[in-house]
């Protein structure tokens, strides 16, 4: 049987392998590397899908103008995604909720899993919608230039398609998202309370 | 080396210990913990310069590591104190010391408290004077005192409760 007093003597007993301040310097290095890198290639893939999108509209002659408010869309829904991706990247590593006090901590983060679980189902909107009526603008030009069915075979596929994403991944997609969320919400909640200022 | 990359290595010198002591208590693993304490690091450097003198640097610097630490829900938290796992570990391991097996038990005990209570008593443990303490989770010295009291009664009884085995 121990008492405190003996815990404590042991707690002093160890020996943590610890880092020299050298090498955590380069681990900071490191990560500010990483971050920027990604943040690079994201951006800079994005930004090459656009280049693509944009010699497709400039090079090839399209019948209708519909396809070019298609090739639009899809800019704008690549332009979208990465303006999220910054929007994250900036929220993620807002310095200001760093040092609050560990109760209002977790309220920020509470705060902030709600409002990501509403933007997640909106965006994932955003981006089917967008490319729904892309590929719909799209089929118009194909209309004029394809057999019928072949038309047909894309008009199936891009329908089934949408029934996919809409009723099976969509659904099944906010269903995880929800679950997960309700969870943290719940773990923080949970969290909360043992740092209420109660004793 | 430059005037913020001298004053990081002085804090991180002064602090580290304790800040993994805290992950450690809140992880019970080590490999998760020194993940914590890199990202509270990671957090210290990029901010240092927004660091106004209002409160002591160690009392922001043991709030970043709690916020880190809870801002990682998903980290497999908590392994449940298996007596006979233990008891077979303890007979298998031979290079480790009596000692390390009984620190590691006690932060395995500290890591059955709540999150609040085994944060708290590393801080306890580390010898941190209870106005810092108070200060770090907002709460008065008097009520930091009733709860630390009846952590550590919590703390022994788990530990003698393992001990036996």
């Amino acid at each position: 049987m121990k008492d405190f007093e003996e815990l404590r003597a042991l707690w002093k007993e160890q020996k943590a392998p610890q880092k020299s301040p050298e090498a955590m310097l380069q681990e900071v290095r490191q990560d500010n590397r990483y971050f920027t890198q990604k943040i690079l290639v994201q951006s800079g893939s994005v930004a090459l899908c656009m280049l693509i999108l944009l010699s497709v509209g400039l090079f090839f002659h399209f019948h209708t103008w519909t396809s070019y408010i298609a090739l639009f869309i899809l800019s704008a829904c690549l332009l979208y995604y990465v303006i999220i991706q910054i929007q994250e990247y900036r929220i993620l590593r807002k310095p200001v909720a760093l040092a609050l006090t560990p109760s209002a901590f977790i309220g920020e983060l509470t705060r902030y899993l709600q409002q990501n679980a509403h933007r997640n189902r909106k965006n994932y909107r955003i981006y089917l919608w967008g490319i729904a009526s892309s590929l719909g603008l799209f089929l118009i030009e194909l209309y004029f230039v394809l057999p019928l069915w072949i038309i047909v075979l894309f008009l199936i596929g891009t329908v089934l398609w949408l029934y996919v994403a809409w009723a099976y991944i969509l659904k099944e997609y906010i269903h995880r998202r929800q679950v997960y969320f309700e969870t943290m919400i719940q773990r923080l909640s949970d969290l909360q309370k043992q740092f209420d200022s109660k004793p | 080396m430059s005037e913020k990359e001298s004053l990081f290595k002085t804090i991180f010198t002064e602090n580290s210990g304790k800040v993994l002591h805290l992950c450690l208590s809140y992880t019970g693993d080590m490999d998760a913990a020194h993940d914590l304490m890199q990202e509270t690091f990671i957090k210290v450097w990029k901010n240092l310069s927004g660091f106004r003198n209002q409160s002591q640097i160690s009392t922001w610097i043991y709030r970043i590591a709690i916020n880190t630490c809870l801002s990682h829900l998903r980290i497999e938290k908590k392994r449940r104190l298996d007596p006979l796992e233990e008891y077979h570990r303890e007979n298998i391991a031979d290079e480790a010391s009596l000692k390390e097996e009984q620190v590691s038990q006690l932060y395995k005990c500290i890591a059955q408290l709540e999150a609040s209570e085994g944060m708290m008593i590393s801080m306890v443990l580390d010898e941190v004077p209870y106005t810092e303490i108070a200060a770090v989770f907002d709460i008065t010295e008097g009520n930091l005192r009733v709860k630390i009291h009846r952590i550590k009664q919590k703390l022994t009884k788990i530990y003698n409760q393992y001990e036996r085995f």
